[in-house]
């Protein structure tokens, strides 16, 4: 697995131009706007898409078939590829911490680093569920399908969910809506520990979705030909 | 043996796979067919990169399904369809494979790519064809396999560097417990280097002979309508039709120069084997 975390870490530097006009297209927008946030969700939003740069590279020109025939087999390929997505994850919102908080307090208007961190959580795990979807995809139908299925595949659950809800409330006549509040009414109030479930609830959540993510990942490229 | 394939099949459409090989140590083997033979589905199958629907393949005395990393660290492959990431150059090859491989040296590798003129800084999108060959078969070379597997190593290279390629593989071969399973529509490169030919057509194998044998008792007459009809057609493995008569495929030439002196017959190469067994020819 060395091998191939090297070979990505290779490819990311050779991209090192867009790396650093990510950072300084984020410094502008930082810069020049009131609400510095926007500029974190760009940087983790960028940079944790590279997960999928380096799936495309893998598979231009056929460097699939260079790759398996190297010692690393299709299950450390995949292996690979959910640490260094792992890893870069926590590298992007971590980064994007630094740099936001570092510009807010340059501007002199230090931004409260609760709020920067929980948005940057937030576009963090958002982008850990969507590389969930879109690894699994782009290994099984190849990088361009791949995206599409992706698009098909956020379509179809906006579609479930809104008419699962409508469906819900409209048909059946359930109260959804306080069927929510009841349960956030249930949970200790902020500052009584809310935070702690909410994150460690993510956490474990993310973990979940990357590991199931994971596991279908592997069956597909346990059976797939090149 | 190094490498065994026993009535490996595989179904494309149309297109069968039926296919037995057999690489023993010290040897070199060639496979010959023309394009769309199953030259590259045999070598996928063997990298399990496809998977067949039935037959065996044993590689260094094991089930494909057992070779672990470690053995897969004894083999070296080069294929000519797949391609090292362009966006990388020679020099970040070398920690990759450092990481990979425990026979690998760097030392080695660097002085290697010097000798061949492969820049090591440039990224590989900016190699010709030439040097993004010989950079595949030198990462095939540097990690000291038993087993060379290449699937048209030196295709699109001209007569030079084919003849640097052909250099490299038989200074790998001097140690004598190595073996190589090469293929190449260049049938010149293959006479010059093989030990044994398995020549494919549709899928499957219809000639193996060794090489010494193959250039000495195969040959091709060539025969007007007459001659061809009175011919014994008894040595004759394929048959085919051309404007002025026939070409027929020998594999006992003596046979037929002793009882036929007025015929003319050339001596058998790989070409002929290629144009009288692949499509068009027939039995």
């Amino acid at each position: 697995m060395k091998g191939l975390m090297i070979k990505d870490l290779k490819l990311l530097a050779s991209q090192k131009k867009i790396f650093i006009i990510t950072i300084f297209v984020a410094a502008v927008f930082a810069w020049t706007s009131d609400d510095v946030t926007f500029a974190a969700t760009y940087i983790v939003l960028l940079l944790s898409m590279m997960t999928l740069t380096t799936i495309s590279y893998d598979d231009m020109n056929n460097g699939m078939l260079f790759l398996l025939s190297l010692p690393a087999g299709r299950k450390t390929y995949v292996k690979e590829k959910y640490v260094f997505a792992f890893l870069n994850l926590i590298f992007a919102g971590t980064l994007s911490l630094v740099v936001c908080y570092a510009f807010s307090v340059i501007k002199g208007t230090p931004l409260k680093l609760d709020d920067l961190l929980s948005n940057i959580i937030g576009i963090t795990l958002g982008m850990a569920v969507m590389l969930a979807v879109t690894i699994p995809l782009e290994l099984k139908y190849g990088v361009e399908k791949g995206r599409i299925a992706m698009l098909v595949a956020i379509v179809i659950v906006a579609l479930v969910g809104t008419g699962g809800y409508k469906l819900l409330t409209n048909v059946l006549h359930v109260d959804v809506n306080g069927f929510l509040i009841s349960i956030l009414e249930k949970l200790p109030k902020p500052g009584e520990g809310l935070e702690i479930i909410v994150m460690g609830g993510l956490f474990a959540i993310l973990l979940l979705v990357l590991f199931i993510s994971y596991m279908i990942a592997n069956k597909i490229m346990k059976k797939k030909e090149f | 043996m190094l490498l065994k394939l026993e009535n490996v099949k595989k179904n494309y459409g149309t297109f069968h796979l039926d296919c037995s090989i057999e690489i023993k140590k010290g040897q070199v083997t060639g496979l010959v067919g023309s394009n769309g033979a199953g030259k590259s589905t045999t070598f996928k199958a063997i990298l399990g990169l496809i998977f067949p629907e039935s037959g065996t393949i044993e590689m260094f005395g094991k089930k494909l399904a057992d070779i672990t990393s470690a053995d897969k660290e004894q083999l070296g492959v080069v294929l000519s369809e797949a391609n090292i990431c362009e966006l990388l150059s020679a020099k970040d090859m070398a920690p990759i494979m450092n990481a990979m491989y425990k026979k690998f040296s760097t030392k080695d590798y660097f002085e290697k790519c010097r000798q061949y003129n492969i820049p090591l800084d440039k990224p590989i999108k900016e190699f010709s064809t030439g040097m993004k060959a010989k950079l595949k078969l030198l990462l095939a070379l540097s990690h000291d396999a038993k087993l060379l597997i290449l699937d048209e190593p030196t295709a699109g290279l001209d007569v030079i560097m084919r003849n640097e390629l052909l250099d490299m593989l038989r200074d790998y071969m001097e140690d004598g417990e190595r073996a190589i399973l090469i293929s190449s529509h260049i049938a010149t490169d293959l006479e010059g280097l093989c030990d044994d030919l398995y020549m494919i057509a549709d899928g499957k194998i219809i000639i193996h002979e060794e090489t010494d044998v193959l250039l000495a008792e195969y040959g091709v007459l060539k025969l007007t309508k007459e001659q061809y009809e009175s011919l014994d057609k008894e040595f004759i493995i394929s048959t085919k039709e051309e404007k002025f008569g026939y070409l027929c495929l020998t594999n006992r030439k003596d046979y037929y120069q002793e009882n036929y002196p007025q015929i003319a017959i050339e001596k058998g190469n790989i070409d002929d084997l290629v144009i009288l067994m692949g499509k068009g020819g027939k039995k």
